[in-house]
């Protein structure tokens, strides 16, 4: 009856894996039975990508024994499709299972681990907010998901602004409203870059309540006299935005999940211009 | 001979400001990442929307080597230590540093919200 510990991490290279002694299945059974508290929550590392995402846990069927096998990852235990997900308060169960390695892991992937395991908690968080956030519903056919790791990353996350984001369009050229229609921004106000973006293809609309069988809504704030910012609505219904060079997020300058730009907290972008629709077929760079 | 380029991690639309110090401005600059001391702490820099902070890259042509500093909220990260400016100092003067045609608004702006003390 071996236990065997995967640790879901590496992509090319075969994950490590070791067997538990006698001792700690014992253990490991009496801390599977301190986890109680049921939760909606998916384990943090299926958000993740590339590094460590989580460790599996599995033990073949034996002589009187039941085998099982589980996920914990980011504080949450998934104990597989015919139970509900478990909360692992303080990931304590994750903690111990990844110790139990001993020597089998180096201290570099050690580290790794426990760096990439405060992120998930972050993440999940993130994500719980934005359910408590109470969004609005998005009546958009084309919406973008959320999915910040398309455009964070250093191959593109320094090449695409706030404009490429709403538009999901990563061109890798910092596109600007107008440039690829002959009509440049004027001045940076609303009254100056609004055409510009008409002419890309976009167009202004009152708010983001009309249901749309074709593109998703973004919204369009000024700086004046010195920028402007776009966001865009997703998929889940609130709204996220990629800050110039900086990575794309889902919160405004407090922190705040953005249910709606216009009442966001928008730092020095003080002036909201209008809702526009983009979709699939505008053209920018 | 170093070189340093400024760039200024501000707007979201348009394009950051980037100059290039002129010769006398460079010496100046290391003389003043000299006499930085370091800090107790890790820095912690803005996010999000407005001004995020200064980036400047010393490229020095002899060795064919590029340093990055990183200078907000009174931190300065180089070569991956961190080091104090005292009442924002270097900040400033790097931001006074933009030549008229890079200027707009915005540097009037932030450098007031330093001196007026706000922290982003």
């Amino acid at each position: 009856m071996a236990t065997i510990i995967t640790l879901d991490i590496f992509s090319g290279c075969p994950n490590p894996q070791w067997v538990l002694s006698p001792k700690q299945e014992s253990e490991l059974e009496e801390r599977m039975n301190s986890v109680t508290e049921r939760t909606d929550s998916p384990p943090g590392g299926i958000f993740s990508g590339l590094g460590y995402r989580g460790v599996s846990v599995q033990r073949a069927e034996s002589l009187g024994k039941g085998g099982f096998e589980m996920f914990l990852g980011g504080g949450i235990l998934d104990p597989g499709p015919k139970s509900a997900n478990l909360k692992d308060r303080g990931g304590e169960l994750e903690t111990w299972l990844v110790n139990t390695a001993g020597s089998v892991l180096l201290p570099d992937l050690m580290d790794h681990i426990h760096q990439r395991r405060e992120k998930f908690t972050d993440i999940l968080k993130d994500h719980l907010d934005m359910v408590q956030a109470g969004c609005p519903k998005c009546v958009a056919a084309d919406a973008p998901a959320y999915d910040p790791a398309y455009w964070n990353n250093p191959q593109h996350q320094p090449y695409n602004n706030c404009y490429n984001y709403a538009n999901n369009q990563r061109t890798d050229t910092f596109a600007q409203p107008g440039r690829a229609t002959g009509k440049p921004i004027t001045a940076l106000s609303c009254q100056g870059v609004t055409p510009s973006a008409e002419s890309d293809g976009l167009a202004a609309c009152g708010d983001f309540s009309t249901p749309l069988s074709r593109g998703w809504y973004v919204a369009l704030v000024i700086w004046p006299g010195n920028d402007y910012h776009w966001y865009r609505q997703d998929d889940c219904g609130c709204w996220s935005h990629k800050p110039g060079q900086t990575a794309a997020c889902n919160t405004d300058n407090s922190g705040q999940p953005i249910v709606d730009p216009k009442s966001a907290d928008r730092g020095p972008y003080t002036d909201f211009c209008t809702y526009m629709v983009t979709n699939n077929g505008v053209t920018i760079k | 001979m170093v070189t340093a380029t400024v760039s200024i991690d501000l707007f979201s639309g348009r394009s950051n400001p980037v100059w290039h110090l002129a010769s006398a401005q460079v010496v100046a600059l290391l003389r003043r990442l000299g006499d930085l001391v370091v800090a107790g702490r890790h820095a912690s820099f803005p996010e999000g929307m407005g001004y995020r902070g200064i980036d400047v890259v010393l490229f020095d042509s002899d060795a064919d080597t590029e340093t990055m500093v990183r200078i907000c909220r009174g931190w300065v990260v180089l070569n991956g230590r961190t080091l104090l400016d005292s009442d924002r100092a270097l900040e400033l003067w790097l931001l006074r540093s933009c030549p008229a045609d890079q200027q707009g608004e915005w540097c009037k702006e932030v450098v007031e919200r330093i001196e007026a003390g706000h922290v982003g």
